[in-house]
């Protein structure tokens, strides 16, 4: 009975889980060209500065870094006349320090490449963002994972649109500690604690949620991300920083088909990929693509901390106890000393690093700033 | 055969020596009778003859005798008595005469019976030979053995044709038996029976043999004499021993020499040997082994013909338009086994009757129930399980057949252990009903209804349900023999609705609703022997509502998103001929002219002519009111067919077809989704319009046991509906601006041989075809693929099917399948790009490369209980491996950013063996 019942799971879950995926890599594109790409947005809210990025689009397998736009002019105008020049940093990076906009002014990104070629955004009204009211969470009942949401307002009913980025940062311990390390091939204490680290992921998951089909501008519970216990993160404690983006209806609209054909297509009822490239185009040459959206407005953020002491600790068991020579031949991961009765030098049981190294897991010993 | 030739051969010879012993007779008579009984001519016989008559008066009394003889022998006023009868008679040396039926007595021993030296062909010819025991048979079955008389009886038969006509029946079910070929072999004269079991035959009268044939059943015959136009109703019997017969078409040489084209024929009997990934007969499965027809992934059943898309398919279940043939998101078909008699598929050449669909027409027919006892039968499957009761309800008058089926794949997924699938729910059923009633020899009623019901939900989350509901109501009437007709009121509806609770401020309940109404009134008549005409009326009354958001929690903040309900009548009348020119040439052709009214109430929004349909072009709106014409389409639709027949086993076929489409389907996803919504022809949306060329050769060859038939296509399509980049169909209050409008043409060559008789029976089929999209708006910026020609999501050159079953013995049959097809196109990734750090993909043109090719092997084995006919009940097993190779065939292939890498991805579905079983029983 058991049998059949999991050969029936089998059958079911082929149904249910739209079967198998595999790898897969397509015969190669050689002869693409290269797009200009331009990124960032006009941040109005007079604290922080803007930043556009031009880079330029390559192949997808090559692995090089991409290649900025250098030299470029990068403009931001008014329709009621104002201008403003960008200033190159480097690396395809323009800057515009913060200074303060008339907020009734919409705005569009002139950029003039040293190639001769020009290209121009439609006008984009500025959004405001209402702040993010709160982050909250909720533990499965069975204490397997957490769900973190989002909850906003805007009062003035105006906002509708939202996108939202996070960056979430977790620290955690592990199971081995290790006093001593090999240098220069001598036992010495070791320097730095290696047995608490932290660590930062940016998901690149695009987050859209809208409230125009509803009747008043809200966004109760709307999902930022899923974590299971067993990713780690949530053993000793996790913070979640949310940028909340206010977007225009054309943003929107972009986001989400950029969402639509670059993470969710390939499930059999998901939409066929279709050209997503933003609201700029070239005015010197019509067939020419450029990819970007361009946007005026200002982020809120918001960060929380968690301690929610959910999943398992790794265990682990020291591997040997080896004499000092022995240990410095081997390049052996030390934890502590054994003294043996009437020992004149000490042995040193080892271990793995992967039991007691935390950068190994990813992440890095320095605390950051924000860190309790 | 040859043996009852040979004993034809006998009896006649054997009549005529009796006769010729008897010259000798002396004695003369003359008769002079009118409409005399046979009794007064024996009076009057035996009075001046002297001979004494031995008959059997009941079996002569029907005789009447119409004759002047003057001074005859007797013989020669027998034979002129007797002529075009039944009746032999004999006369001994003691001048006695038998007259028997049938077969004369011997009265007396040849003369060298006792002269075994000197054979003589003489005594052979007299020798009695007992029947061979399949000749016994047939003799007791007495409807054989009877002679039927066909018209107004008379002595003389005058020259010239009659008509016979009547209904071809199963004897044990009563149900019609459709596509039985009628034929007398000398002239070679022949037809078929229509969807009631109705033939009308016109031969010349007198004395004929009709041979009646249809797959699945035992040849039969009747002889007749026929003296004018007259009816003759034809049971038949199972034929007990065919358990697993392929039939692929009815008539043996329909292939050869019918004028249809592109028509393929299936039966229960053969889909049940196609295994399927699940163990239930698949119908739509089993159509999508036949060349021509494709479907974008294997787990969907939407069929793409010869080149069109899944919404361009008239899918009919017993008249009534199925929108939705799936269940389970596409991995079963709509379609319960138990009920289904038989389906059709037109792909190229649509007869008149048909319309509003562009590629073809799947006709499904169900069974009618048992006319003569209960019966009841059902199967358990791993996913699902199904009940069919039938029976009379007024015996031999009227019959029932309700039929169920369900899944339990809830109650299995409840006993998984992973949350993610214990909080997942899944299930379907549907239910059929078809009632029949023979009201009398000229009127029958059939009644049917069908109900189904999908429903899921992914991970507690949001829900999904849809819904079919069928009705039709089927009124047979023949006017007399040659002429008869069917009038068919038909309803269908189509639902779906998703809905979440998740977040009560945000709860809502998203619905979308067809339904179409059917009256149609078909004709049939046969003008003349080379002449039939088909002609008739429908109209289609249709009631759409595009999709509605509403609050389903009282917490929800959702503001209620109701689209306004399209609705519109189309309407048609058709004309058809078949004409046979002679007997190597036919000819039919066809005209239909369809209307279509697209009706208020509605407010449509109107944009500046001579700019883009665009929302920034958009210059204000127009309020219709309720029955207000909105838009008219009309047109005509010519279906022509040729067909040449180069010798009795080869013949030569040429059709042109034309065919409207008022009715669209919005989607772009890749398989057809549950979720897609329909959208009529509009002030914006133009009706669809298609032309297919079509040429072929057919030739049968060992006798008709091997049927090979070569067809080529070129199809243009005109007002497809593809969709723009990134736009959004589910409650799009302005649909018009999210479409492109694009011209499509396919074209293709199918090879198919099908071997339809011996223990080793399947078919082998190879196509190649293409399908092409190319937008209207060339130069528009949301035309795919700048203006050009791009493959359609269905475009799979290369297919080779091999469907195969070989019967080891009554009781034990293995099935083997084997499919090989080209990659579904898709649409590569040529680059990538960094945004807000996050590496993103850009596309390259629609659909320019293929994912890997497609192969499958699948293997099934039958094993059928013994085959007593009378036990209590009778049942079968089937085992199948669905994909024994295992192979991991890709369905789609796509491409994500996640954590700053692009990767590409194959999503197989049914990437390893699939074993299953299935007990079916039926008592």
């Amino acid at each position: 009975m058991k049998t059949l019942l999991s050969l029936i799971a089998v059958v079911v879950s082929l149904v249910m889980l739209n079967g198998c995926v595999l790898p897969f890599t397509p015969p190669e594109v050689t002869a693409a060209d290269r797009f200009l790409v331009i990124d960032g947005f006009l941040n109005t809210g007079g604290k922080d500065s803007s930043r556009i990025t031009l880079t330029y689009t390559q192949l997808v397998s090559n692995k090089n870094s991409f290649t900025p736009e250098l030299r470029a002019q990068v403009i931001v105008e008014g329709d009621k006349g104002s201008t403003f020049l960008f200033t190159e940093i480097g690396k395809g990076l323009y800057r515009l320090a913060p200074r303060t906009f008339n907020l009734n002014e919409n705005f569009r990104i002139r950029v003039k490449t040293t190639g001769k070629k020009e290209f121009l955004s439609d006008f984009t009204t500025p959004k405001q963002t209402p702040p993010i009211d709160s982050i909250t969470y909720k533990i499965a009942a069975d204490r397997s994972s957490l769900q973190i949401n989002i909850n906003t307002h805007d009062p003035l009913n105006k906002t509708r649109f939202y996108r939202w980025k996070f960056e979430e940062t977790w620290e955690y311990n592990m199971p081995l500690y290790s006093l001593f390390e090999i240098k220069n091939n001598a036992i010495i204490d070791r320097v730095q604690n290696i047995n608490t680290c932290w660590r930062t992921e940016t998901p690149s998951t695009i987050l859209l949620g809208s409230t125009i089909k509803l009747t008043q501008d809200v966004i109760r519970d709307a999902p930022i991300t899923y974590i299971p216990a067993s990713s780690g993160k949530l053993l000793v404690k996790y913070s979640i920083i949310v940028k909340q983006f206010g977007l225009t209806q054309e943003g929107y609209e972009y986001w989400n088909a950029l969402a639509k054909t670059t993470e969710t297509t390939g499930g059999l009822f998901d939409s066929q990929p279709s050209q997503i490239t933003g609201n700029i185009k070239c005015t010197t040459n019509s067939q020419e693509l450029v990819f970007g959206f361009f946007s005026a407005g200002v982020p809120q953020e918001k960060r929380i901390f968690l301690s929610p002491a959910l999943g398992r600790p790794q265990s682990c068991q020291p591997l040997d106890t080896l004499s000092i020579a022995d240990a410095i031949k081997a390049q052996s991961f030390l934890l502590t000393e054994y003294w043996a009765d009437g020992a004149r030098v000490p042995e040193y049981i080892t271990g793995d690093p992967g039991c007691g190294d935390c950068r190994t897991k990813g992440g890095n010993t320095t605390r950051p700033s924000f860190w309790p | 055969m040859k043996h009852s030739l040979l004993f034809t051969t006998l009896l006649f010879t054997l009549t005529f020596s009796a006769l010729l012993a008897q010259t000798k007779a002396e004695k003369r008579l003359t008769v002079d009778l009118n409409e005399a009984r046979f009794g007064q001519f024996v009076k009057e016989a035996e009075a001046q003859t002297g001979h004494y008559f031995y008959y059997d008066a009941s079996q002569l009394d029907s005789l009447k005798i119409t004759l002047q003889a003057k001074d005859q022998t007797l013989v020669s006023v027998l034979v002129q008595v007797f002529k075009d009868t039944e009746f032999k008679f004999s006369i001994d040396n003691q001048q006695r005469v038998f007259v028997t039926s049938g077969q004369p007595i011997i009265t007396q021993l040849s003369d060298d019976l006792f002269n075994l030296n000197t054979p003589n062909k003489e005594s052979e010819q007299n020798q009695y030979v007992a029947p061979t025991s399949e000749e016994q048979d047939k003799l007791l079955s007495t409807a054989e053995s009877k002679l039927y008389n066909i018209g107004a009886q008379r002595q003389r038969i005058t020259e010239g044709k009659s008509t016979v006509s009547g209904y071809v029946r199963n004897a044990v079910t009563g149900e019609p038996v459709i596509g039985a070929a009628v034929y007398i072999e000398s002239p070679s004269v022949g037809v078929s029976t229509d969807a009631l079991g109705l033939f009308s035959l016109t031969i010349p009268r007198g004395k004929q043999t009709l041979k009646i044939k249809s797959i699945g059943m035992r040849d039969t015959y009747r002889r007749i004499v026929l003296y004018g136009d007259g009816k003759l109703d034809i049971e038949m019997q199972e034929s007990v021993t065919a358990l697993k017969e392929v039939s692929i078409t009815a008539g043996r040489d329909v292939n050869i020499a019918g004028t249809q084209m592109g028509q393929v024929k299936l039966n229960i009997k053969t889909m049940k040997q196609v295994p399927t990934a699940f163990g239930e007969t698949d119908l739509l499965r089993t159509v999508l082994t036949l060349p021509g027809v494709k479907a974008v992934s294997e787990s969907s059943v939407g069929l793409n013909v010869r080149g069109g898309s899944t919404d361009q398919n008239l899918i009919l279940f017993n008249d009534a338009v199925v929108y939705n043939p799936s269940h389970l998101f596409g991995f079963f078909s709509a379609f319960n086994p138990d009920v289904i008699k038989e389906v059709e598929l037109y792909k190229s050449t649509i007869p008149s009757k048909y319309g509003g669909r562009l590629s073809s027409v799947l006709e499904i027919n169900s069974r009618d129930g048992n006319k003569k006892k209960f019966v009841g039968s059902g199967g358990i499957g791993l996913l699902t399980g199904r009940f069919a009761i039938e029976g009379p309800i007024i015996k031999e008058k009227s019959s029932f057949i309700l039929a169920g089926r369900s899944t339990y794949s809830n109650w299995v997924l409840k006993k998984l252990e992973n949350a993610s699938f214990s909080q997942s729910t899944a299930s379907f059923y549907d239910v059929n009903l078809h009632v029949n009633h023979e009201i009398n020899e000229k009127n029958s009623l059939s009644l049917m209804g069908y109900l189904s019901k999908d429903k899921f939900r992914f991970f507690g989350d949001t829900a999904y349900s849809y819904q079919n509901q069928l009705a039709s109501l089927k009124w047979k009437h023949t006017f007399n023999p040659k002429f008869y007709s069917v009038f068919t009121t038909a309803y269908s509806r189509y639902q779906y609705d998703i809905g979440s609770q998740r977040v009560p401020t945000a709860a809502f309940d998203l619905k979308f609703d067809i339904s179409q109404s059917t009256a149609k009134a078909d004709f049939t008549y046969f003008l003349h022997r080379q002449h039939t005409l088909d002609f008739g009326v429908n109209t289609v009354y249709y009631k759409l509502y595009p999709g509605s958001l509403r609050p389903s929690h009282p917490e929800s903040l959702l503001i209620p998103d109701v689209m306004e309900s399209e609705q519109a009548i189309e309407s048609a009348v058709y004309l058809e001929d078949r004409f046979d020119v002679n007997a190597r040439l036919s000819l039919s052709g066809g005209i239909r002219f369809s209307l279509f009214n697209y009706l208020g109430p509605k407010t449509v929004y109107t944009y500046t002519p001579g700019l883009p349909i665009e929302k920034i072009y958009s210059d204000g709106s127009q309020t219709y009111t309720a029955g207000q014409n909105i838009k008219t389409y009309q047109g005509p639709e010519y279906r022509v067919s040729a067909r040449y027949l180069v010798n009795n086993s080869t013949s030569v076929k040429v059709s042109y077809n034309t065919t409207r489409q008022y009715i669209h389907l919005l989607t772009n996803t890749m398989v057809m989704s549950p979720t897609d919504i329909w959208k009529l022809s509009d002030s914006y949306i133009k009706p669809q319009l298609g032309s297919q060329l079509a040429a072929g050769v057919y030739r049968n060859l060992r006798g008709n046991k091997l049927e090979l038939s070569v067809e080529a296509y070129y199809k243009n399509i005109q007002n497809f509906l593809d969709y723009k980049g990134g736009d959004s169909l589910i409650l799009n209050h302005r649909v018009e601006t999210a479409v492109i409008s694009t011209t499509g043409k396919a074209y293709g060559i199918e090879v198919m041989l099908k071997k339809l008789t011996g223990k080793l029976n399947g078919w082998v089929s190879y196509t190649y075809a293409r399908s092409l999209l190319r937008a209207n708006d060339r130069t528009s910026s949301d035309a795919p693929n700048k203006g050009n020609y791009y493959p359609s999501n269905y475009d799979k050159p290369h297919d080779f099917t091999l469907v195969s079953n070989y019967k080891f013995s009554h009781r034990f049959s293995l099935s083997f399948n084997f499919t090989y097809s080209s990659g579904r196109p898709y649409t590569p990734p040529i680059g990538k790009y960094i945004l807000e750090g996050v590496p993103r993909i850009y596309y390259a043109d629609r659909n320019q490369f293929r994912i890997p090719d497609y192969y499958r092997v699948d293997f099934s084995m039958n094993i059928e209980g013994n085959h007593k006919i009378k036990k209590l009940a009778h049942s079968s097993w089937t085992f199948a491996i669905f994909n024994v190779l295992g192979r991991k065939n890709p369905s789609s292939v796509y491409f994500r950013s996640q954590n700053g890498v692009v990767k590409g991805y194959m999503l197989s579905i049914f990437g390893q063996p699939i074993p299953t079983v299935t007990y079916n029983f039926r008592f």
